[in-house]
């Protein structure tokens, strides 16, 4: 955590396009699209309706649509309904991850660059 | 020349080191005019004085409200600030003044750096608003330096202390949310990294904190605590240049002790808008 980063606390919504180029800490609910230059953590009760491109993804929360980064962690109370994209992405006992997942290609526009085309499942 | 403004409660304080401080202010031919000031409210009156009379720097001898006060008459002006501190303040540790005997050599170099400021329905501070329910009673905040505790009003929130807002930020994206604690920041006086915190005042952002579990001086102090505080206190952080906020119920925004604008408040950083005398940021 950082000083310069963004929180957004629970019982607050976020509606929109929401581009930030520092870490986002969500135990709130965003609706729309989210490019973020640095990570993204999301608390148990963080809720994500949208798509979501960042550097790594690290979720404790729900999220329905898709999410594309270098590297997602699904922690044990994690729950995506929808698309991922990564070059390295971890599930952990517990989560529930329901729709279609593949390795991130290389693009010049995207923040996801010199991955590891590795996956832990 | 140098003009300096004194409020007259700490008179008594600067009379301790008047002699002093005019011997150093002459030994670096900055001994201007002093000009002594019963409130805030003449603040306005002795900056155009000081104007009208051809001085182009204005100092403030006191605290950060009464340099907030000058800084408010003078964004977008040929004028520079001056502060010779006769207390630990936000802006005079930001700039690293140090002790007046310091701030006098700073005075004297007059390296000038141009900082943002932020104006709220056109009405312009330096430091931060501090959001309340009434017009009547200022939220409690103490400060007495960068990174201590402050206290604060309220130990326990009600519903009738919540207000719900709306707000919009540079036209991307749309914050709702219930809170009983706002504070709009242009300095950034958070964590103990001194020079995060004094780019602060150059980073063309604001920085909308709120909560719905505290009053908006206990959303500061936390800020200024330990970094878990924020999500232990269910505070919100959001950095940006231009922000709209409109609330259910009439919410006041309070700057030195007195409202300066009420909601529905448009709220704009104005980069590099103040002339103000500082120490070497880096």
């Amino acid at each position: 955590m950082e000083w310069n980063d963004y929180f957004l606390g629970h019982n607050s919504t976020i509606t929109g396009e929401f581009n930030i180029n520092k870490s986002l800490h969500l135990s709130g609910q965003i609706e729309g699209e989210i490019n973020c230059d640095e990570d993204i953590v999301v608390y148990e009760n963080g809720l994500i309706k949208g798509t979501v491109e960042c550097l790594n993804f690290i979720h404790h929360g729900s999220l329905e649509g898709s999410v594309r980064a270098k590297k997602i962690h699904v922690n044990k109370t994690g729950k995506i309904i929808g698309d991922i994209s990564a070059s390295l992405l971890q599930i952990d006992e517990g989560a529930t991850f329901i729709g279609t997942s593949k390795k991130n290609q290389p693009s010049s526009q995207s923040k996801i660059k010199n991955f590891d085309p590795t996956y832990e499942i | 020349m140098y003009y300096y403004i004194i409020e007259n409660n700490r008179r008594a304080d600067f009379q301790k080191i008047e002699t002093a401080v005019s011997e150093i202010l002459t030994n670096f031919d900055i001994l201007g005019e002093y000009d002594y000031i019963d409130n805030l409210s003449d603040v306005e009156d002795k900056v155009k004085l000081a104007i009208n009379k051809g001085f182009g720097t204005i100092v403030a001898i006191g605290g950060d409200n009464l340099a907030a006060k000058i800084a408010g008459c003078i964004i977008n002006s040929k004028i520079a600030l001056g502060i010779l501190p006769l207390e630990d303040g936000i802006l005079s540790q930001t700039l690293g003044l140090g002790k007046w005997k310091n701030a006098c050599e700073i005075l004297a170099a007059r390296r000038v750096v141009l900082m943002d400021s932020c104006s709220i329905n056109n009405k312009y501070f330096i430091t931060e608003v501090f959001a309340n329910q009434s017009p009547d009673i200022p939220p409690q905040v103490k400060s007495k330096s960068i990174f201590s505790k402050l206290l604060s009003s309220k130990p326990t929130i009600t519903a009738e202390d919540k207000n719900n807002i709306t707000v919009n930020v540079a036209d991307q994206y749309q914050i709702t949310a219930d809170v009983s604690g706002l504070v709009i920041s242009n300095i950034r006086p958070f964590g103990k990294d001194v020079e995060s915190v004094r780019q602060s005042i150059i980073d063309n952002n604001l920085h909308l904190a709120f909560s719905d579990q505290v009053g908006s001086g206990d959303v500061y102090q936390l800020l200024n605590n330990n970094i878990k505080d924020i999500t232990t206190n269910n505070i919100s952080l959001i950095h940006a240049e231009k922000i709209e906020i409109r609330t259910e119920k009439p919410m006041f925004f309070w700057a030195q002790n007195e409202v300066i604008a009420r909601t529905p408040a448009e709220i704009v950083v104005r980069p590099s808008s103040l002339k103000i005398i500082g120490g070497r940021l880096h």
